[in-house]
């Protein structure tokens, strides 16, 4: 195998390839990129059995055919390059020959032979969404997604294709984030997926603000086509919970709030809190919210915001980074707070698309 | 033909020696029990070959008749109980009339006796259950009971005896505590003809410590302030913060000077200990309750060493009680191990220890001396020497200098920072500190970890653990035991954030969780909480049951070794670390400060005889 390619769009493919590869594995072709040398270009790929990412990019190839190099290495090589131009050619043992101007390389590979087989899909079920409101509604849930590997079907998004619609959900079994897009399928094509949390954000590192994305969902995996990129998953097996008998369907209270400088409020006042355990506590009182915090050894803060609020008074307290999560990754300017009492579910809405429950914390006295 | 028959008397004193009589230590308990019963003042124990050729054990108690000598070799023959009643509140250590046929019947078994005051006395030889030979005795008043060649005729237990050395150190155990628990009486033991213990009657239960245990282990304890809690007295010594033993060899317990193995009092060692002990370790304690004779039940096991009691939970309060207030007013800095200093341990040498007459408490010496070496070269010293005794428990003789006249360390008092001089850091670890009595050595970590554990503790026990609510409650499904358990601690989990009720039968429905810890898995937590409620006791706070947590959270943020700090933050340090309530170890149980004494230090430079 022979090529010639530029630094830049090198180094760009091998960029979105690598975040896959495993720094840790017992299987050394997993740190390694799978690069194929053809008519059609350079086929970059990783996997680590789960995600894998492959994509194309444009070289002069002199000489087809493949291996494998450590992916790291290689992209911090091809980084640091002085020339634009770049000439690769690997022998039939493996090794890599990299020149560069006056810089010359030899790496040591893996035969392409004993790379991972990328996953395929016949009579997969198809979706077209545009890849901004994907990255979107990702955005919106991914942060509430559980790290507790006890209860692994929270550890990813729900993705429930339903009634022209498409949920996602996402929780911790503290707060629950859900954001609805209205997607065109044929009924055939209902599906209720979970999308693994590492490949949430491999699918939010590709996604751009330009064109489609063609998601193949096929039993046990999804395949994400965005053209010049493909990355494949298994899906999280198992059945999510019934996440809408948590959304409380009565609410007493509702007010208005102003996302941007609700989140500021929240930000200042909990720089007094010691650790993430501390709450803070949210009284709503005519026409004003006060938002206070205090840490014993430490002091207390509060600050106020004028708010058209007549209901009754309610004093309820959060884990602010709970309460922040949201309000940071939302693009709207106003938010929606409903409530019932201080014990009871809040629930915030941002538009008709948006809906975040969120779980008041018991503080002692 | 009828399959069925009843057992000869031989052959069923056999299949009962299988319980009685399990191995030579078994003899010895069984036999020295029963001199101790008899009114013995010097009991003495002969074993050759690790009790398998012989076990001899010679008292002089009040003896045998040759009516009763004869009698006592028939199964459930007994002269220590009468009626039902007797059972119920027993107040001698054997009862069950199974031993004396147990043994006869698997040895060559000889019993002399002669009651004070008998003209002649009467001696019995059995065979393997067999009478061999009655005939007069003429021996000193007492009696001698011999077990030769054990398990001759049952060779299927002969082939589980094991090595002799083995068999030897369960003999010394046996013999070990029942010395300990009986110090009126004199003790002698001996193997193949050589003196290994030779323990002269004394009232000092300490005294007869030091002889078993060695003084340097002896000087390490602590005395229990007794607790009396409805008729439970709890008094004995135990072993000060960071003393601790990989087995529960060291942990004697005597109930009602009847060495008993029980769980609850194990439990409750370990929740009085607490933090002071170190995870997987067993305290070193000889511990003596006291209680009516009809509120415990000893007729559970032949061997006797299980114990039910009718009342565990007062029990249970006593010596968690005793062993918590004896820690918390404790102010002796542990001494250090000095490996090399220590002579070997050997039989000779504990014989020699226990030739003195009572000897002084090791901790007195330590401080004449300390106080000795401070007014001959307090004039070479730059420093003017602060004497304040750390034991401050021992009364400070009266020939102080004037320092210590001006600051009278208060009784029973923890030392003040004011009483060390912080002389440097070793291996940015180590503060080596200049007290009074000698060379004091603080773990800057182990130290920190202390300190913040409790600050944040009394900081959740006092302003609350703040719980967050779930959205999802989890279900936890327990055993049934367990299930009964957490049912009667909701209270005190609710206090520690966890919210849970039950729901159906052996489920619990969980819907708050502790904020303060990244609690991932609910059900780990709770199992691992359940031990912890098992030692509950009222005394507890709901905390504890945190405190591993706790413990996990502030290893985080202490100080490290390589932490590099400056000698305001280590007084700083030492001071908060000397107002904690357990300043001695750390939360995990390991020590915090050590201390070696000018006495030690004499010794190694040679100025003193060791």
């Amino acid at each position: 195998m022979k090529f010639n390619i530029n630094k830049e769009a090198f180094l760009a493919g091998l960029q979105q390839v690598q975040h896959v590869v495993t720094t840790r594995t017992t299987l050394p072709i997993l740190s390694n990129v799978l690069i194929r040398a053809s008519k059609k270009g350079l086929l970059l790929a990783t996997t680590d059995l789960d995600v894998s990412v492959s994509g194309t990019v444009e070289a002069d190839v002199k000489e087809p055919g493949g291996t494998t190099l450590p992916a790291r290495r290689l992209f911090s090589i091809i980084r640091e390059l002085p020339d634009e131009e770049i000439e690769v050619s690997v022998d039939d043992k493996n090794v890599a020959s990299i020149r560069c101007g006056p810089s010359h390389f030899k790496i040591m590979g893996i035969s392409d032979e004993e790379f991972p087989q990328l996953p395929t899909f016949v009579d997969a079920k198809e979706f077209k969404i545009e890849q901004r409101v994907l990255k979107e509604c990702l955005r919106k849930t991914s942060y509430a997604i559980s790290t507790d590997e006890m209860r692994f079907v929270l550890n990813g998004i729900l993705c429930s294709f339903k009634n022209n619609t498409l949920t996602m959900v996402a929780t911790d079994g503290r707060r629950l984030a859900m954001a609805d897009q209205e997607l065109e399928f044929p009924q055939s094509n209902e599906v209720d997926i979970i999308i693994p949390t590492k490949a949430v954000n491999e699918i939010q590192r590709l996604l751009g603000d330009e064109g489609e994305v063609i998601l193949k969902i096929s039993p046990g995996q999804i395949g994400l086509d965005l053209g010049n990129y493909v990355l494949t998953s298994k899906l999280v097996e198992g059945n999510y919970p019934n996440y809408r008998q948590v959304i409380p369907s009565d609410t007493k209270e509702r007010v208005t709030l102003e996302r941007e400088p609700l989140l500021r409020t929240l930000n200042r006042v909990s720089l007094l809190l010691v650790d993430k355990s501390n709450s803070i506590k949210l009284r709503f009182m005519r026409d004003k919210l006060r938002v206070e915090a205090n840490a014993p050894n430490v002091g207390e803060a509060h600050e106020e915001m004028p708010l058209a609020y007549k209901g009754a008074e309610i004093t309820i307290a959060f884990n602010p980074e709970f309460l922040m999560a949201p309000l940071r990754n939302l693009p709207a300017d106003e938010v929606h707070l409903h409530l019932i009492d201080d014990i009871s579910p809040g629930i915030l809405r941002s538009g008709a698309n948006f809906l975040y429950v969120l779980m008041p914390m018991r503080v002692n006295s | 033909m009828s399959r069925i028959r009843i057992l000869s008397d031989a052959l069923a004193s056999q299949v009962a020696a299988g319980e009685v009589v399990e191995r030579p230590a078994a003899v010895v308990r069984e036999l020295v029990e029963n001199s101790l019963d008899s009114g013995a003042r010097h009991i003495e124990v002969h074993v050759q070959r690790g009790g398998a050729a012989l076990i001899r054990v010679t008292d002089d108690g009040c003896g045998m008749d040759r009516e009763d000598a004869m009698l006592c070799m028939e199964r459930h023959a007994t002269s220590k109980i009468r009626t039902k009643e007797d059972l119920a509140a027993i107040h001698t250590l054997g009862f069950r009339g199974e031993a004396i046929p147990s043994i006869a019947s698997v040895s060559r078994f000889r019993l002399a006796t002669r009651e004070a005051g008998a003209l002649s006395g009467t001696e019995i030889e059995i065979h393997g259950g067999k009478m061999h030979a009655v005939r007069d005795y003429g021996g000193a008043p007492g009696t001698v009971v011999e077990a030769r060649a054990l398990f001759y005729n049952v060779p299927a237990r002969r082939k589980f005896l094991r090595s002799e050395p083995t068999e030897l150190a369960h003999v010394e155990q046996q013999f070990r505590v029942h010395a300990i628990a009986n110090p009126h009486a004199a003790f002698t033991l001996l193997r193949d003809g050589e003196v290994l213990f030779q323990l002269p009657a004394t009232e000092d239960v300490r005294t007869r410590i030091e002889g078993m245990a060695g003084r340097e282990l002896a000087s390490r304890l602590l005395p229990i302030t007794p607790v009396e809690l409805n008729g439970v007295t709890v008094r004995g010594y135990i072993g000060g913060a960071g003393l601790s033993r990989p087995t529960r060899q060291m942990q004697l317990v005597f109930l009602n000077s009847r060495p008993v193995d029980s769980p609850t009092v194990s439990y409750a060692l370990r929740e009085g200990y607490h933090t002071a002990l170190m995870k997987g370790q067993h305290p070193v304690t000889f511990l003596f309750i006291e209680m009516p004779a009809e509120d415990f039940d000893i007729n559970v096991h032949p061997a006797k060493k299980e114990v039910r009691f009718r009342d565990a939970g007062t029990v249970r309060e006593a010596v968690v009680r005793a062993v918590g207030s004896t820690l918390a007013t404790t102010t002796t800095i542990p001494t250090g191990h000095i490996p090399f200093m220590r002579r070997p341990a050997s039989p000779e040498t504990l014989q020699l220890n226990t030739a003195q007459t009572p000897a002084l408490f090791p901790e007195r010496e330590q401080i004449v001396t300390a106080q000795h070496v401070a007014a001959s070269s307090s004039s070479a010293h730059f420093m003017p020497r602060a004497v304040t005794p750390i034991t401050a428990s021992q009364p400070a003789p009266a020939s102080q200098p004037i320092a210590a006249a001006i600051h009278p360390a208060p009784a029973n008092a923890v030392p003040n920072a004011a009483d060390f001089r912080i002389l440097g850091v070793i291996g940015k670890l180590y503060v080596l500190m200049e007290s009074s009595e000698g060379l004091v050595l603080m773990d800057q970590h182990a130290a920190h970890e202390r300190v913040l554990f409790e600050q944040l503790r009394r900081a959740m026990e006092h302003e609350g653990v703040p719980a967050q609510r779930l959205l999802l409650p989890i279900l936890l499904e327990v055993p049934p035991q367990e299930f009964d358990v957490i049912h009667r601690h909701l209270d005190t989990l609710h206090k520690l954030g966890i919210e849970a009720e039950p729901f159906g039968s052996n489920t619990f429905k969980i819907d708050a969780l502790p904020s303060f810890i990244k609690c991932d898995d609910p059900q780990n937590l709770l199992r691992a909480m359940l031990d912890e409620l098992a030692s509950f006791s009222s005394r507890t706070s709901s905390v504890r049951l945190g405190e591993d947590m706790i413990a996990t959270t502030v290893c985080r943020h202490a100080v490290k070794a390589n932490d590099i700090l400056r000698i305001p933050e280590l007084q700083k340090l030492l001071a908060d670390l000397l107002i904690c309530e357990m300043p001695w170890c750390c939360p995990h149980g390991r020590p915090t400060l050590i201390q070696i004494s000018y006495a030690e230090l004499e010794k190694k430079f040679g100025r003193r005889a060791p």
